[in-house]
């Protein structure tokens, strides 16, 4: 631009070096494409096709649904004395009541080992904000981040600033309910162990940690815990931190590894411990076998044959649609010029 | 300095102008100076002596002017302000600043950096363009130029330094660095010539002279000692006025405008001025023209925030809803939930607060559903945007070949506007014009010349040519008459197009610049060979001498080149110099030319002295010279002559033929004429001229423009010039283009009227046959007090009055132009105005305004933009178009030769008109859809995923805790799902480019806003809403609280929340698949990648320390991807996700495809190879409604064409046929011919007129039949009275006129059908015809009756009577009638007639029997009771058969002629009337069937007979419709003979068997009231059906 200081200069013509476009399929927007268009024939294959899909599966999850054997048994009232229904809390709360109970239950169908073994609580909040933050993953992983329990309080520390292990809400409101079993006073083994996730076991919960000043404050909140086991053993702890997504929840108690016969009677005898009185929770006890879907659930299968048949419905309403309607893919006449000759604009 | 220039610059040429060069002397008495006193002129400037405004209150500001928006200073809080402006910005400022507190659900990272990241990158790119603005302004600023430094020396300073009252001096071809008052220039009179291209666009040069008073100053030197004063108006941004005194030496002068030389302005011709700076910098009338450079905001962003205004709303009740719950919660639920310990809470959950708390969890929502609104959705559009614009500016079609100069986004956030443009504000000079004048054709004595063809008639001849093979096809299939005469019809077009192809063909070579004349009868000397040599030899001397211009030697070439005020001038010389007529010479009172007469021969070179020049000038729109040859000989030499002596007009027929054909094609125009003066006369002239040329005063002009229209009188014409104004290349087939895409055009030029109308006409804005209005007010015609009310009112005339004109326009292909000059234009864009000058232009086709200031360009654009609310688009490449560039939604400057200054305000630049087409057609087509789409899309997702995250809160008490890890949240709109929404947004293609091309109309998606209204954004929000839930609920409902592996375990919130996520990366990424339709590798790689990411993500997540990972551990490998539930859900989620937007989009196909839809399967199916001719007719059809363009030329060309066609077809026929000679004349052209229209009319028609003929005929049958309505009751006889005033009313007035008319048409040979009036005749045959079968037909049932019944014992008793009958009958009849019915046995008419005939007898005898009961008329009648009963049965039958006979036939007849018209004008009344009617007839033959008393399924027979005729005549004309011609000799024939034969039958039976048979009737004449009502129901029926006949 060295001329622009020339008194002769025309208005700023700055002759910028012209940026030559270069050519390229891909600036000029002309890369090869396929373009899939939605034929009739597309639509209608496509519903046929997730109808025939859907359908095969959502049997296939309703009679695996239905080899499930559920036994469900909600003891929060019965397990509370005639003299103390009207008080709950305080029967829950006090140390000197009597809190077995004992109970018999009847398999309805046979039930194939393992047959897993679920408490269930509802209307309890494990998904609360503060419930949910109140822990410290670091200090469960390693002795070393004893001292760390930053999203810990209330429960970080005792009153006298010695550091809990493991600290937060989530390990103070462990849940502390017992179950035994016997059949025909013939106490049936409760493997509890492989309750938890290897990985936590292995890799979550250290197994140098071991539970301090646990459980030792005004409040006491659920289980204490064996300070001589370290946590990465302490399944019962780490399948109660796993926090559940809705406030009804079941949560693996243990296995019975053998068979269930139908129509036996089960005795069981229930430590009620847990106060779910204070916001009216139920409580549950489960004994369900598993299939490939895991527990009776009928909704999916259920979901899937509706979205099936639906799906159905429509690849036939649509075979209905184009033969009453039908209309040549690429017909100029349905082009807006043509439709309304009096004006497209 | 050039040796050659000196010669010249002794003229004075103020000698020579008459007009311009009127030059002020010393303030007189009666011309006072300006007063100016008051506010508006303060401003005084010390000439010489700048350092008197260095301090107040004479500081003006300095001559540095800055365009930029910001400086380092104002940069940082005016950019963030702007970025503020910003809905969305200002709420994710607030999130960000929230996430500082402990309410935030999330990290504060993870909220301000997406933030400053944002802001900072579009802060960087305002950054980028202020900085370039601010180069652009410093490259102005220091140019230099040279300033008197005093002592008489000039130095070189920059522009920046110059101060008000600097003497500059200014050099040829450079620009005024300030407005100047002009001093003095290298002409000794001090005038020079000015190029004000950049301030109006106005090309001829402009003449500005000094004050007599300093004129000395014409030295450096000079100018030592030089001081006065100027008092002028303050700065303004109006171009044409200037008020100012200029004191010197105690003296005072008025200042004009004609002294004033504009900043930005060029001086051309004149080797060097002095002038005074008066406004320097912002003061500059240009600058102060400029508008603030507005940052600018695409509709659809505009639209984009009302979005986020709803989805705001929308979070903060979906935030109050949740704090609610979340406040009840905490009051009485969190006292309960021990394992929260309420009693050792911080102030969030505090329970015994729980406002307080609710307040704080208000904050929390805010935040925690802000992935409603999403952030990203800025960074992705400022992307897609970036990389759009990146695409246009390598758009290899859009760049010049010539210059190299792509085309460029300067701004990229308009790139979708571009999409929805309604209307486009164009300059002229520069932008459609080159502003080059190329001398094309002449026509000398009224004989054409030049074979060149403009480029208007290249690109119609070519458009036509493709056409003509489409029309001919597409016209074969429906109307074969075009068929028969396939080569009468090929061949006047066949004409044109060889005609014109001829020129075409010829490969084009433009010699010589300006000179494009091809014919080689007058180049080369050839003319003189010519018949008309003299002529010509005047023609050329007209060219070569009637011109203001200078002749400069060109020492390269040895020739001359020329410098003259306009191009045509130069073009004119160029053509005379070809020609052999050079100028050579122009001295203070000689013209000097070389006349060379032959190649061989040696030029003569002639003097003429120069006597007197009247130069051109808008109003005269003429120029003369008068000149002295060498014999002596006074001449005037005219050029735009329009007034013309008696003897002078020998040509001037074929001159004007020629004239408008130039016209037509794009030409400009002038008729050249000349006049032979005596001396005396001259002299005479003379001195009266001197005299007005030396008036005092401002009666100056006018007194000379007096004087001179009376010489310029009784002009003998020579001939006339076409010249092209070249347009840009291009530059029509692109406004065809974008006109056909629907977008309207408005040119705005300051050039004069005819010149913008003749470009008008060029560039086929403007054709024959389009009505113009021209809007322009003659302020110094108007003789009143109030000129400035006056003209308003006036205008507002004009306006109202063009307004109505458009308003009664019935014709559908009537097309209307709009002109209006710049002083209307003024009065039209005031308030009160305004509104109503926008609705009258918005109704024209096209508009062209002329003569308006860059200002007026800003007010219209302005006026356009908001008085329409669509999108305006301004193009230009001059100074002068900043302001409307700037003031349009879209600024598109010409990258041209011209300065920057447009290209700098611009959005876009593109170096040539024609990119216009490809940048909005197809680019603004693409990026349009595709950010609307990608909108939609953004807004889709975030819901889909936002409401999980709200109804995941119902269920922890709203406590503010999200379902999915932090990680999951801060990829989804970062990397799990942008790439494919940004490949939708950068590279989707509904149609690929060439489509977009080939069907402008497609563009109208965008005007029209097809994919972004709310309809769509709300389809698409309900879409997210309906995904939202279904994923949630189904995933709730599938990992619910029992287990969900064969291991028994249950899952968690981590296993949920992930499985959930997963369902929603699929739903999303598999909706933008449904979404795109176009694939490359990009999209496929990005959609699939997406959702690979998000599995790679969770393995890769799952593998870091449960420190970092949390919950999410190892999650898909150990927990998830075992679990077949987890596949099954994301399954089942996704594909129901997806499904009802597969069905919509199916549904929308199916039924009711959009174009590119259907556009999308041709292309797929290849049809367009296949059947090329569809694809052609698509392609015409989709353009039908454009009425500018060449097309629209070409379409009314051909109408034009079809119609001269169409008679001379008709004619040929006649020819061949009957040898007649006028029957085309008065065919009727249909003017609406609508062959689709009329098919959907004639359908509707059928349905019409069976129900109105099937009901008028059911009522009496039905009636009848159930005794509701006695056939012999008052009201059934007064509504068959009606009934049969119809019928006859139809025989005489309907049938027996269309018969009449059928027979004597003009198709028809004289002879015989004009010698005898054959209707009556044969009428009358057809009625004594139906009286012989009703004759017949009643004796054959009669006898039938009687040989069932008792016999022949009544024949006698009625005999009598039967002949009295007989008599009445002839009466009533023809007098031939008579003779015929007396040859016939007359013994046997018995039934109705008989008993009206006796009983009328008896009743003119026996008045008063009927006042009492009818019981005596009834006892005479006994007699005959049964007999008469079975008779009139008889009678009954026959008349309704031989009634439903006569109107079937006529029934066939209307309804052919309704099927057989092919135009919907003429069908929509006939349907009326045919309704109508047919009820009516129908119930006179009901009423006739139903006393017939026919077996009813006879009778239903005959109803439907009666009810179908018409509409299967209908059907039957629609179905010959294109083979029938309603004029051929045999339809007119067949029609005129069916129609007299119906009119005898429906006469005869509406006088004979249902008026006399009721009339005469007892019961009637015995009951006055009946009688009354019946006349009156007859009248009423023969008149109403009589009534009918104005429109069928």
């Amino acid at each position: 631009m060295g001329d622009s200081t020339s008194p002769s200069d025309g208005p700023a013509e700055p002759r910028r070096k012209s940026k030559k476009p270069k050519y390229s399929r891909f600036t000029q927007q002309e890369l090869p494409a396929c373009k899939p268009l939605l034929t009739p024939m597309i639509v209608v294959t496509t519903f046929a096709l997730i109808g025939i899909i859907f359908i095969p599966i959502g049997l296939a999850s309703l009679s695996a649904s239905e080899q499930v054997v559920e036994i469900v048994y909600q003891y929060d009232v019965d397990c509370i004395p005639e003299q103390s229904q009207n008080d709950k809390v305080a029967f829950i709360q006090s140390s000197v009541t009597n809190k077995t109970c004992t109970r018999t239950l009847t398999v309805p169908r046979h039930m194939d080992g393992p047959v897993h073994i679920y408490y269930e609580l509802d209307n309890f909040y494990q998904n609360h904000r503060r419930y949910v933050k109140s822990r410290s993953d670091k200090q469960l992983r390693s002795k070393a981040s004893e001292k760390v329990t930053t999203n810990c309080a209330p429960e970080a520390t005792t009153s006298d600033g010695s550091v809990i292990v493991p600290c937060g809400l989530i390990a103070w409101s462990l849940f502390n309910d017992t179950y035994s079993f016997a059949i025909d006073s013939k106490t049936i083994e409760v493997n509890k162990k492989n309750i938890a996730w290897q990985s936590d076991k292995e890799h979550k919960f250290g197994n140098d940690v071991y539970p301090k000043n646990f459980q030792m404050g005004g409040l006491i909140g659920g289980a204490k815990l064996n300070a001589s086991i370290p946590l990465s053993e302490q399944e019962d702890l780490i399948v109660w931190m796993r926090t559940a997504a809705l406030p009804k929840f079941r949560k693996l108690y243990g296995r019975i590894e053998t068979d269930l016969d139908a129509n036996e009677q089960i005795t069981v005898t229930i430590q009620n411990n847990y106060n779910t009185y204070s916001f009216e929770g139920k409580k549950k006890l489960v004994l369900s076998t598993t299939s490939w879907i895991g527990g009776k659930n009928d909704f999916l299968g259920t979901a899937y044959l509706t979205v099936g048949s639906l799906c159905l419905f429509l690849a036939m309403a649509f075979i209905v649609l184009y033969l009453l309607k039908p209309r040549t893919l690429g017909d100029p006449s349905y082009l807006s010029w043509n439709r309304n000759p009096d004006g497209h604009y | 300095m050039a040796p050659g220039r000196r010669r010249h610059e002794r003229l004075r040429w103020s000698k020579l102008y008459t007009f311009s060069c009127l030059r002020p002397t010393v303030v007189t008495d009666d011309e006072l100076p300006h007063p100016l006193q008051g506010p508006g002129y303060s401003r005084l400037v010390h000439c010489n002596q700048p350092g008197l405004h260095q301090k107040k209150p004479l500081n003006y500001c300095t001559n540095h002017i800055s365009t930029t928006k910001y400086n380092i200073i104002t940069f940082l809080p005016k950019a963030i302000f702007e970025q503020f402006r910003r809905v969305a910005n200002v709420y994710f400022l607030l999130t960000a600043s929230l996430s500082l507190t402990p309410v935030t659900p999330f990290s504060a990272v993870s909220m301000i950096a997406p933030l400053a990241f944002v802001v900072g990158l579009s802060m960087a790119k305002e950054a980028m363009e202020d900085w370039n603005r601010f180069v652009q302004d410093m490259k102005v600023n220091s140019r230099k130029v040279s300033v008197h430094n005093g002592e008489g020396r000039f130095g070189y300073k920059h522009w920046q330094e110059i101060r008000v009252g600097d003497v500059v001096r200014v050099e040829k071809d450079q620009f005024f660095p300030a407005d100047l008052l002009l001093l003095s220039s290298s002409y000794e009179d001090g005038i020079c010539y000015v190029e004000t291209m950049n301030l109006d666009g106005e090309t001829n040069l402009k003449v500005k002279r000094s004050l007599e008073v300093t004129l000395p100053l014409d030295g450096d030197a000079s100018f030592r000692h030089f001081a006065s004063t100027i008092r002028c108006e303050d700065p303004n941004p109006n171009l044409y006025t200037f008020v100012g005194n200029f004191e010197c030496e105690k003296k005072v002068y008025a200042l004009d405008p004609g002294q004033i030389l504009l900043r930005d302005s060029k001086l051309r011709n004149t080797t060097y001025v002095y002038g005074v700076a008066i406004f320097t910098g912002h003061d500059s009338k240009v600058m102060q023209n400029a508008t603030e450079s507005p940052s600018k905001r695409s509709r659809i962003e505009k639209k984009m925030d009302n979005i986020i205004y709803v989805l705001f709303t929308f979070l903060i009740l979906i935030s109050l809803i949740s704090s609610i719950g979340y406040g009840v919660l905490t009051k009485f639920g969190m006292p309960h939930w021990w394992y929260l310990q309420p009693s050792a809470t911080s102030y969030v959950y505090d329970a015994s607060k729980p406002v307080l708390s609710g307040f704080y969890h208000l904050l929390t929502a805010l935040i925690l559903y802000g992935y409603l609104i999403p952030i990203s959705l800025y960074v992705s559009i400022e992307v897609v945007k970036v990389l759009q614009a990146t695409f246009i500016n390598q758009d290899i079609h859009m760049r010049d070949e010539d210059t190299g100069n792509p085309a460029q986004a300067r701004t990229s956030n308009l790139n979708e506007e571009l999409g929805q443009v309604d209307t486009i504000l164009s300059d002229k000079t520069g932008t459609l014009t080159c502003n080059q004048m190329d001398f094309l054709r002449c026509s000398i004595a009224g004989v054409p010349y030049g074979v060149g063809s403009s480029e208007v008639e290249i690109a119609a001849v070519k458009q036509i040519a493709s056409e003509v093979s489409g029309t001919i096809e597409q016209h074969s299939s429906t109307q074969d008459f075009w068929e028969d005469s396939g080569d009468g019809f090929g061949s006047p077009e066949c004409e044109l197009e060889v005609g014109i192809a001829r020129m075409v063909g010829k490969p084009h070579r433009p010699t010589t610049k300006g000179f494009s004349f091809e014919d080689d009868r007058l180049i080369h000397g050839n003319w003189a060979k010519e018949p008309n040599a003299g002529t010509i030899l005047v023609f050329l001397r007209v060219l070569a001498l009637c011109h203001t211009a200078i002749a400069e030697p060109n020492e390269k070439t040895g020739g001359f080149t020329y410098e003259a005020e306009s191009p045509d001038e130069a073009a004119f010389l160029v053509a005379a110099r070809e020609f052999g007529f050079e100028f050579c010479k122009r001295t203070q009172s000689s013209v000097f030319i070389r006349e060379r007469y032959s190649p061989s021969e040696d030029p003569v070179e002639r003097e003429f002295k120069v006597l007197n020049i009247l130069e051109f000038n808008s109003k005269r729109k003429r120029m003369s010279v008068i000149l002295r040859d060498e014999a002596g000989q006074i001449i005037l030499l005219c050029k735009g002559a329009d007034r013309l002596s008696k003897n002078g007009r020998t040509y001037e027929i074929e001159t004007i033929k020629h004239l408008n054909e130039y016209g037509e094609a794009g030409l400009r125009t002038l008729a050249l004429a000349y006049r032979v003066l005596d001396e005396s006369e001259y002299s005479a002239w003379n001195t009266e001229f001197l005299k007005a040329k030396t008036t005092i005063g401002h009666h100056r002009e006018a007194e000379l423009e007096r004087v001179s229209d009376t010489i310029e009188r009784d002009l003998i014409l020579v001939g006339a010039t076409a010249v092209e104004d070249k347009l840009q290349k291009g530059v029509p087939q692109c406004i065809d283009k974008l006109a056909q895409a629907g977008l309207k055009i408005w040119v705005l030029t300051g050039d004069k009227m005819e010149t913008a109308i003749n470009i008008g006409f060029a560039c086929s804005l403007l054709r024959q046959g389009m009505k113009q209005i021209c809007l322009s007010v003659d302020s110094s015609n108007i003789l009143s007090l109030n000129k400035e009310k006056a003209a308003k009112e006036n205008t507002l005339m004009q306006i109202t009055d063009a307004h109505e004109m458009v308003k009664l326009e019935k014709d559908p292909n009537a097309a209307f132009a709009l002109i209006i000059d710049g002083k209307t234009l003024t009065y039209a864009l005031e308030d009160d105005l305004k509104n109503q000058f926008l609705s009258l232009a918005v109704n024209c086709a096209s508009v062209i305004c002329c003569r308006v200031s860059p200002k007026q360009k800003a007010l219209v654009t302005r006026l356009v933009k908001e008085g329409t609310g669509k999108t305006t688009l301004a193009i230009g490449d001059g100074a002068n178009d900043v302001g409307m560039i700037q003031e349009a939604d879209i600024g598109v400057g010409i990258s041209g030769v011209e300065g920057m200054q447009a290209v700098m305000a611009s959005d876009f630049s593109i170096s040539q008109f024609r990119f216009l087409e490809r940048l909005l057609v197809v680019h603004g087509h693409w990026c349009y859809k595709r950010i609307a789409q990608m909108i939609c899309y953004f807004f889709y997702k975030n819901i889909a995923f936002g409401l999980t995250i709200f109804y995941f809160e119902a269920y922890t008490g709203f406590s503010g805790q999200s379902v999915y890890d932090d990680w999951y949240m801060l990829l989804f709109n970062v990397v799990l799902t942008s790439l494919p929404v940004i490949s939708l947004g950068v590279f989707e293609q509904d149609v690929s480019s060439e489509v977009c091309l080939q069907f402008p109309a497609l563009y109208q998606q965008g005007p029209r806003n097809l994919f972004f209204d709310w309809y769509r954004i709300f389809g698409w929000m309900g879409n997210g809403l309906y995904s939202s839930i279904a994923i949630y609920f189904l995933s709730i409902q599938i990992f619910y609280n029992q287990a969900f592996r064969a291991d028994g375990q249950t899952a968690d919130m981590a296993a949920v929340g992930t499985s959930m996520f997963t369902c929603i990366v699929w739903t999303v990424n598999l909706q933008i698949v449904l979404t795109m339709s176009h694939f490359t590798w990009i999209q496929h790689l990005f959609v699939w990648g997406s959702i690979a990411t998000w599995y790679l993500f969770l393995i890769a997540y799952g593998m870091f320390s449960p420190v970092i990972s949390g919950n999410a551990y190892r999650i898909l490998s150990e927990a998830l991807g075992p679990a077949p539930i987890y596949w099954a859900a994301t399954l089942l989620a996704t594909l129901s996700c997806n499904s009802p937007y597969l069905v919509y989009i199916a549904f929308q196909r199916a039924l009711n495809p959009l174009d590119h839809h259907v556009i999308q399967e041709i292309k797929h199916y290849r049809k367009d190879v296949e059947d090329q001719h569809m694809w052609k007719r698509e392609r015409s059809k989709a353009r039908q409604r454009t009425k500018i363009g060449f097309t629209a030329r070409v379409d009314a060309k051909i109408r034009q064409l079809k119609r001269k066609l169409q008679k001379k077809v008709s004619e040929e026929r006649m020819w061949a046929s009957m040898a007649t000679t006028n029957c085309a004349s008065v065919e009727a052209v249909e003017e609406c011919l609508d062959e689709e229209a009329a098919l959907w009319l004639k359908v509707a028609a059928i349905a019409a007129i069976l129900i109105a003929g099937a009901v008028g005929v059911a009522i009496p049958l039905v009636g009848g039949k159930g005794r509701l309505v006695r056939t012999d009751g008052g009201v059934f006889v007064c509504v068959k009275a009606f009934a049969a005033g119809v019928v006859l009313a139809t025989g005489f007035v309907h049938m027996l006129h269309a018969a009449e008319s059928s027979l004597t048409n003009p198709c028809l040979p004289d002879s015989p059908w004009r010698k005898f009036p054959f209707a009556g005749f044969v009428a009358m045959v057809a009625a004594l015809g139906t009286l012989v079968v009703d004759f017949v037909g009643t004796q054959f049932y009669e006898r039938k009756h009687q040989e069932e019944a008792t016999g022949a014992k009544a024949a006698a008793s009625s005999a009598a009577a039967d002949l009295e009958e007989k008599g009445i009958t002839a009466a009533l009849l023809t007098p031939e009638a008579d003779s015929a019915g007396r040859g016939k046995d007359p013994m046997h008419i018995v039934g109705i007639h008989a008993h009206a005939a006796a009983h009328r007898h008896s009743h003119s005898h026996a008045h008063g029997a009927c006042d009492g009961p009818a019981l005596p008329v009834r006892s005479h009648g006994h007699a005959h009771e049964e007999e008469g009963e079975g008779s009139s049965n008889a009678r009954h039958v026959v008349v309704s058969q031989v009634l439903e006979l006569g109107i079937v036939s006529h029934s066939v007849i209307i309804g052919l002629s309704l099927g057989v018209s092919q135009s919907p004008c003429t069908i929509r009344p006939l349907v009326a009337a045919l309704s109508f009617h047919q009820f009516f007839e129908g119930f006179a033959l009901g009423g006739c069937i139903s006393q017939a008393r026919f077996r009813s399924t006879a009778a239903a027979m005959m109803a439907c007979f009666f009810a179908i005729t018409t509409p299967a005549g209908i059907a039957l004309g629609a179905g010959v419709a294109s083979s029938y011609n309603p004029n051929s000799p045999r339809a007119l024939v067949m029609e005129g003979m069916l129609d007299s034969m119906s009119a005898g039958i429906l006469i005869y039976m509406a006088l004979v068997d249902l008026i006399a048979a009721d009339f005469l009737s007892q019961t009637m004449s015995c009951n006055v009231r009946l009688q009354v009502s019946s006349y009156l129901a007859l009248f009423l029926g023969a008149g109403a059906m009589s009534a009918l006949a104005i429109w069928a």
